[in-house]
């Protein structure tokens, strides 16, 4: 809804927003373009047959089933940081521990199914709680250590979630270890604490629609709910909101403990639905991905299911040129880390939308990702 | 039982300051950008991509020289990729920062299986690792023993910190970085080129950081993913810890050095002790670190309020 006055501006301003949000789509386009274009040309540059290459990296995630399936789930976890890190930045904080709080919220929530007094798929959920609790806690820690004693969370966050992959591995390695197991895994959960395959053979099961679930229920708590908007008021100027009476330190700190709750989901589903019991290195960078995904969603709790369905694409297509041709599956990495170094580029918006669209600066750049900066703490102040 | 003398001993004094080294290095990157304004959160990849073209460059070429070379290029280049990325296209300093470090883990992986087949690590059976250098005299007094047999990054270090000490409170250059830290807009107005500046120190952060990367790798004599082990970050919260200078950060980065060297020499004293633990005791102890000087800056009140 416009916030203009009523009538004469508000007509001359709508055609702006519009090509501001068209500027915003086409820079956006232009970030995956490139860093795809460049995936490309690694493949054009190190493969024997860069044909049949691209053709399975491109066309394989809709070959069969199994790749289909498998496209869907890569995108399932990442519905859920992709969120969580949503929530993190709309407060403004910067919460970079998600990868540890995915593997602490892991280690949580099949602690709960290993050792579960029943065998109910209601133990599924109080496996959820017990994931997304620990991944909030820790993530909550790295918060409230910013309000409390000022220790930036943009490394705190890091370091609680590097201090808890080592807790993960050493508790799975000494305390849930299935000898039997060959390598660093635990027993199989019970089957009634599995998620139902739904397109086999491919490992693509519930998880995903609940994930579609969260992402709507995520931005009716945004943008439908009073704590929702003074959380985005928090992130967007912190000095208004304070002024304005919010409790900018609780919701922050209550932000990132969402984030990291939504980090722990992301743990226990991966775990009960594809794995079916907890193992050693078991997040594809889930954390860090869904730093990407959020900001390809351009911080839009709707827009994570896109960005996260862009990465499934892109993961399951570098399997499949792994799989049938002599390209790495890393080639993935390297164009989502492409995407990543795009994404947040203001001088992309600002060419697109003054440079091609509109010859005249009419407004300044304002629909980019208002992400805190290094200075935040200076501007802060009183 | 292992007694104190197990674990504190000249040789764990020896052992701290080869493991120092690539964090003192890092922690002077950081504090050169810290003080022109740029929060260094690349660091850990340019460290890894040094790493992995020092074992490149000397595993091609049969010589330390080209391998160290070729790793102060690699990461100097990364790090003008990571500014260019922030100061022209105008990205978010984090992010871009989070973009060099996947970019630089993702490309090396890559690379390193198009070159021996295997995506963890790099080695050319070959090729010769950093030679230690005795120091005469000194070598022979059992008491200063522990400073001798250092590689020559090693050593460097240690010039390098004396090197930035100088530049950045000592020269015009180093007053006009600080300046350019201090506040951008009054800098430019005084007529200095605040990006030129920050290129400048962001590609000084790099260059340091594809030695401490030759340190790293060429002492082992392999490139193996993930031995960047997040010295960056320990070298950040050293600059940091350090209060703005050269000798404190370096300081701060030999404490952080010392929790390592307790850590090994505990993995091999203590076999019992879990080595998770061991290697979460560097992260601890710069955490701990981190919120304590941020508490007693906040207590003298020249933080500002969350």
């Amino acid at each position: 809804m416009s916030t203009g006055s009523p009538s004469g501006p508000q007509s001359r301003r709508a055609p702006v927003r519009a090509l501001n949000r068209l500027a915003e789509g086409l820079s956006l386009l232009v970030t995956i373009l490139v860093a795809v274009g460049a995936g490309v040309l690694v493949i054009f540059l190190t493969s024997e047959d860069p044909g049949a290459s691209l053709r399975s990296f491109f066309l394989g995630p809709f070959s069969n089933r199994f790749f289909f399936g498998n496209m869907l789930q890569a995108a399932a976890p990442l519905l859920f940081t992709g969120l969580g890190l949503v929530i993190a930045f709309r407060a403004g904080a910067v919460n970079l521990g998600a990868e540890g709080q995915v593997y602490i919220g892991g280690l949580a929530g099949s602690a709960v199914l290993l050792y579960a007094p029943i065998e109910s798929p209601m133990m599924l959920v109080v496996a959820a709680v017990a994931a997304a609790v620990a991944g909030g806690a820790i993530a909550g820690l790295a918060g409230w250590l910013r309000t409390r004693f000022g220790a930036t969370e943009v490394i705190s966050s890091f370091l609680i979630g590097a201090i808890a992959i080592q807790l993960f591995d050493y508790v799975l390695r000494t305390y849930l270890v299935d000898p039997g197991a060959g390598f660093p895994a635990t027993r199989s959960f019970a089957p009634e604490f599995t998620l139902t395959r739904l397109m086999s053979p491919s490992s693509f099961n519930a998880s995903f629609f609940i994930g579609l679930g969260a992402a709507v229920l995520v931005y009716l708590l945004l943008f439908r709910t009073a704590f929702g908007y003074e959380l985005r008021m928090t992130g967007a100027n912190r000095r208004f909101a304070r002024f304005a009476g919010m409790p900018v330190k609780r919701l922050f700190v209550v932000a990132m403990a969402l984030s990291g709750a939504f980090a722990g989901l992301a743990a226990i589903l991966e775990l009960s639905g594809v794995h079916g019991r907890l193992l050693t290195g078991f997040s594809p960078d889930l954390g860090w991905n869904g730093i990407t995904v959020a900001l390809i969603a351009r911080l839009h709790p709707l827009g994570v299911i896109p960005a996260a369905l862009l990465y499934g694409y892109l993961h399951t297509g570098a399997n499949t040129a792994g799989l049938f041709s002599d390209v790495s599956p890393r080639i993935a990495s390297i164009i989502m880390s492409l995407i990543f170094y795009l994404i947040t580029a203001q001088a992309i918006y600002a060419w697109i939308r003054h440079g091609i669209l509109e010859r005249r600066r009419l407004t300044p750049p304002g629909t980019t990702l208002d992400l805190p900066t290094a200075d935040r703490g200076a501007e802060a102040g009183g | 039982m292992i007694g104190i003398g197990d674990i504190f001993n000249l040789q764990l004094a020896y052992d701290v300051l080869r493991v120092s080294t690539p964090l003192v290095l890092l922690a002077l990157g950081a504090l050169i950008t810290d003080k022109a304004g740029v929060l260094n959160i690349a660091l850990e990849g340019l460290l890894v991509f040094g790493a992995f073209a020092a074992v490149l460059g000397t595993g091609l070429s049969g010589n330390l020289v080209v391998g160290v070379l070729s790793a102060v290029v690699a990461s100097g280049l990364l790090s003008l990729m990571f500014a260019a990325s922030a100061l022209y296209l105008r990205g978010n300093l984090f992010i871009v920062g989070l973009a060099t470090n996947a970019f630089a883990a993702a490309v090396t992986t890559y690379a390193a299986w198009l070159i021996s087949g295997r995506e963890g690590s790099l080695r050319f059976p070959a090729a010769p690792t950093l030679p230690r250098i005795e120091v005469p005299v000194v070598e022979d007094v059992a008491a200063l023993a522990w400073l001798s047999g250092h590689t020559v990054i090693d050593y460097l270090a240690w010039v390098t910190t004396a090197v930035v000490a100088y530049l950045l409170f000592r020269t015009r250059f180093g007053l006009r970085l600080r300046a350019v830290g201090e506040d951008a807009s009054a800098a430019r107005a005084a007529g200095i080129n605040v990006l030129r500046i920050q290129y400048t120190a962001v590609l000084f952060s790099g260059i340091l950081a594809g030695l401490a990367g030759s340190q790293l790798s060429l002492t082992l004599g392999a490139f193996v993913q993930n031995m960047s082990g997040g010295r960056g970050w320990i070298g950040l919260v050293a600059s940091i810890v350090g209060a703005g200078s050269a000798w404190g950060s370096a300081a701060a980065a030999v404490l952080f050095g010392l929790a390592e060297g307790v850590a090994n020499s505990l993995q091999i004293t203590a076999q019992r002790l879990p080595t998770q633990l061991l290697f979460a005791l560097p992260y601890l102890l710069t955490l701990i670190a981190l919120v304590f000087y941020s508490a007693s800056r906040r207590r003298r009140g020249s933080v500002a309020d969350t």
